[in-house]
Formats: C-alpha cells, structure tokens, sequence
C-alpha cells in the first residue's frame, strides 16, 4: 500500500544503536530499504502480442518477458512500486494491473489480489523476508489473472543469505554448503496465442492450447539452440532458479545428471534431495545446486512440458552450459 | 462418481493420525473438473462419449467452483482464527492435475497418496494433486485477513472462461 512502513526503517535503527553502546556490532546484519519501480509495456514476441514489466518507465519503449529480477537480502525491506503510466490494459471490469509477490506471506494489503481489496491503478507492495525465507520466488500480476500472467506479466523474485556487512552470499540460503560459482534463473513459462488477443470473460480461456514453450522468455527447442545458455569452469558449483509460471505440467533435469534441490517454495528442505529429475506444477520453484565435471563437456538442463490430463509431452526446452 | 473416503484416530481427537499433527479445524476437499459439451451434455441426452478428447471448461472443489466455493463456509471456506491450524484432506478424483497455491502462509506437506511424509515436513506454498491423487496439508492461520487459495493453472481459474471461477476458495483469518 501506499505508505511509508516507519517501523522497518526505526526499529533496525534502535537495535543497532543499542548494541553498538553495548560493543557488539560485529554480527548485526546490515539490512537496506529497497526502493524499485515497474511499469507495463506491450512487446511483440514469436509474432504474439505480450505485455512485459520494465525498470525503463520514461518513455513507451518495450515490456521485458520475464520483467526485471528483483533481488532481496534477508531482512531488508522492499518496496515494490507499480508505475501504471502508459501501462497497456483490457477494459473493465479487468482494468489496471497488480502485484502479487508470488509465494510472500504477506498482510492482505500487500497481496495484489483485487478481490480483496488490491488496488489496479497503481501501488507499492512491502515485504520484509525473514531468515529462513531465502529462495526463489516470483512477482506476476493478479488482475485477471488467467490473461495478465499468460501475457508475460511476471519476474524472478530472489531471497538471499546476507552476512554481517549486508553484502549477498553467493548461496542459495545461510548453509555454506549451497555456496555457488555461478547462477540463473530458469522462468518457465508457456504461450498460447490464442490467449493474447482474447480479453474480458471470453470462451477462449476455457481452453488452453499451449504452441510456444519457454525458458527465460525464449524458445529453445534443441540442443543446438537453446532458450538460455552458461559459459563455466569444470568442477564449479551451480544454481538454478526454477520457477514455474508456466500453465501446464511439466519435469526438468539435466539431461542425466544428478542434482541436489535444497529449498522449496522459499524455504529450505529439512533434509536436501539428490534426484535425476523433478516435476515442477505451476506456481512452484525449486533452487537446485550441482558440481560440474571435472573434464570440459557440455551439459543441458531441460524442461519437458506436459498435459494437464495425461502427462504427455508438448515440447522439451533447453539450455546449455558449457565448461 | 466418486467421493472421498477418509481415515482419522479411532478416539476421534482432532489429529491427522492417530498420535499426528494435531489440527482445530479440517476440511475436506474434493477437485473435479466437467467437460460439458463433450462429455456431461453428450451422455445426458444418450450420445455415446468420444472418452480420446477431454477439454474440461468447469473446475471444482466439492462441485463449487468460482465464488459459490469461495461463500462455502465451514466447508470449503479455511476460515478461523488467528494461531488456529487446518488439516485439509485433498483427493483429486478428476483428469486434471490440480496444482494448489496457497496465499497468506506456507503449510506442512503431511501426506502424499496415502504415506506420511516425514518430519520435519516440507513447508510449502503450492501442492500439485495429481488425477486420483490425495494429500493431506497442515494450514497455519498466522496473520489476520482475507486471501485466495487457487489452482495456479490459466483455464481453471475459469468456469468455461469466466474469471474469476474455477477451482479457488478463501482463507479468511480473524
């Protein structure tokens, strides 16, 4: 909502002054006000028509699909504005655009959900993440929502570990065990054209025909062009962000490989699970870590959609690493 | 045809199983979807159903969908108080992979299928219920408000492409 959140920006405040007068500053994590801003803008993407969030709101310019990554250390406070200039909307009664911090147990005031009160003409969204909470998660628009996400409205959404100076750890949560060398964010998502150019309460949403497959926004439906790529080093470390905002079933692996998933939805698995393969639904994610080869090769992480009725395959996309 | 069949302590205390997670309140969830044109219109006027296409346009909780599910209180509704906690026993007797995001708060991952997960369980905030999947959930009422719990897949958050429908209900917390 609107407001400034007073008690976010006093009481680190207090707490720190109190335990630098007692001289033990040395393990008080840092924490940051993070001010962003979005806007809406329409794109034009595999000749279909999508809208997209973007940082760059001066001018009409293009929607990103997925729209810019926002990263949050446990602790600090973000508020996430959405900038409703110029934004590309249907008519009502689903006019207007929200945000809804996907996987946030948030105060009702901050959900994004217009049924319950979500503003559409704009807003700022807070969340204070907690330790515990670090992970993967997404923010997508919840206005009609069976459009608004179907047209590209939604974005990574990161919790990271931070240590005592406020800077990120490059590990998946506070265990040093999930230190990485290198990370991406795999946002799956599926197209159906048809989707696009219907608005309002139409019969086309009764049925979804997915023909266009994604991983960060791009098709890549073979090994030899894949949607997303990574130059490494043999025996580094890593992470993937996988984040379902796709609308059908579907498994991801790395082609044979093995893998160690250790957080959930946000929060971290009691035991971590090592397995060739996961099926990852709609609105979940998983932050999966693994070691390269020691020898160069060439590896490619993969996602197989599927049907909703059947489990059968759509389309497999790829990515690539090479190391 | 189809319904769910439930087991719980043999003393009837409010648990998940006997010497489980305890609960304050449970609901019983029942997913379904409806192909009408192909399949309910077809066979209820005596035409033989083509069972090779399924394209349901109706999905379910206990047969509500949309705000009939999300006015279903005590039944469908996880309306309660603050520190409260709700075991919600899913079953899934319909085609459809149901994939259930919970606003609010995540929850414990009891059961899948039938085999109790061990603890700690996983806290979650999405549990996919595949056709004739079951899963029992322990839902955590911590903070006051209003807010959806919806399948997170495009179509069936509609009632043959009427938004906002399909399968969704409420959580509301005092």
């Amino acid at each position: 909502m609107n407001r400034i959140n007073l008690t976010s920006i006093i009481k680190p405040g207090i707490t720190a002054l109190l335990l630098m007068c007692l001289g033990i500053t040395a393990n008080v994590a840092q924490t940051a006000i993070i001010n962003k801003t979005v806007c809406v803008r329409g794109i034009q993407l595999f000749s279909v028509p999508f809208w997209g969030f973007t940082e760059n709101c001066t001018g009409m310019g293009s929607g990103l699909v997925p729209g810019p990554v926002v990263e949050v250390g446990v602790g600090d406070t973000l508020n996430l504005t959405l900038n409703m200039m110029m934004a590309p909307q249907e008519p009502a009664p689903y006019s207007g655009h929200t945000i809804h911090m996907h996987g946030a147990d948030v105060k009702t005031s901050e959900d994004g959900i217009p049924e319950t009160g979500g503003v559409t003409t704009g807003d700022t969204y807070t969340w204070t993440p907690a330790a515990g909470m670090e992970g993967s998660y997404a923010y997508h628009c919840h206005q009609h929502t069976v459009k608004h996400l179907e047209m590209g409205m939604y974005a990574t959404l990161v919790i990271r570990p931070k240590n005592a100076s406020g800077a990120f750890l490059n590990q998946i949560n506070s265990n040093s065990a999930t230190a990485f060398d290198y990370v991406q964010s795999y946002m799956l998502s599926t197209v159906d054209p048809n989707y696009h150019t219907a608005i309002g309460d139409s019969t086309v949403f009764a049925d979804y025909n997915p023909t266009i497959f994604l991983i960060d926004g791009k098709q890549g439906t073979s090994t030899s062009s894949p949607a997303i790529t990574l130059a490494a080093v043999p025996s580094k470390k890593v992470a993937l962000r996988l984040i379902g905002m796709h609308s059908v079933n579907g498994t991801f692996s790395l082609g044979g490989p093995s893998f160690t998933v250790y957080v959930r939805d946000g929060r971290t698995l009691s035991s971590p699970m090592t397995v060739s393969s996961i099926d990852i639904t709609p609105g979940t994610r998983y932050d999966i870590l693994f070691t390269l080869p020691s020898a160069s090769g060439t590896m490619y992480p993969q996602m197989t959609y599927k049907k909703l009725r059947d489990n059968a395959t759509y389309a497999t996309v790829y990515g690539r690493i090479t190391y | 045809m189809h319904g769910m069949l439930w087991l719980g302590p043999a003393d009837g205390s409010a648990k998940a199983w006997t010497g489980g997670p305890s609960y304050s309140f449970q609901r019983l969830w029942v997913t379904s979807d409806m192909d009408k044109p192909r399949w309910n219109d077809v066979a209820g006027t005596g035409g033989t159903v083509s069972t090779a296409t399924y394209k349901p346009n109706y999905f379910m909780i206990n047969d509500l969908g949309g705000f009939d599910s999300m006015a279903a209180l005590g039944v469908n509704t996880i309306d309660g108080n603050v520190r409260q906690t709700a075991l919600i026993r899913v079953v899934n007797p319909g085609q459809f992979s149901y994939s259930l995001h919970f606003h609010a708060n995540h929850f414990d991952l009891l059961t899948v299928n039938g085999a109790r997960q061990s603890s700690p369980y996983k806290k979650l905030d999405v549990v996919n219920i595949p056709p004739l999947g079951t899963a029992d959930l322990l839902f955590y009422l911590n903070q006051p408000g209003d807010y959806p719990m919806h399948v997170h897949t495009a179509q069936m958050e509609t009632a043959n492409g009427v938004y906002l429908n399909g399968a969704v209900t409420m959580i509301r917390i005092k």
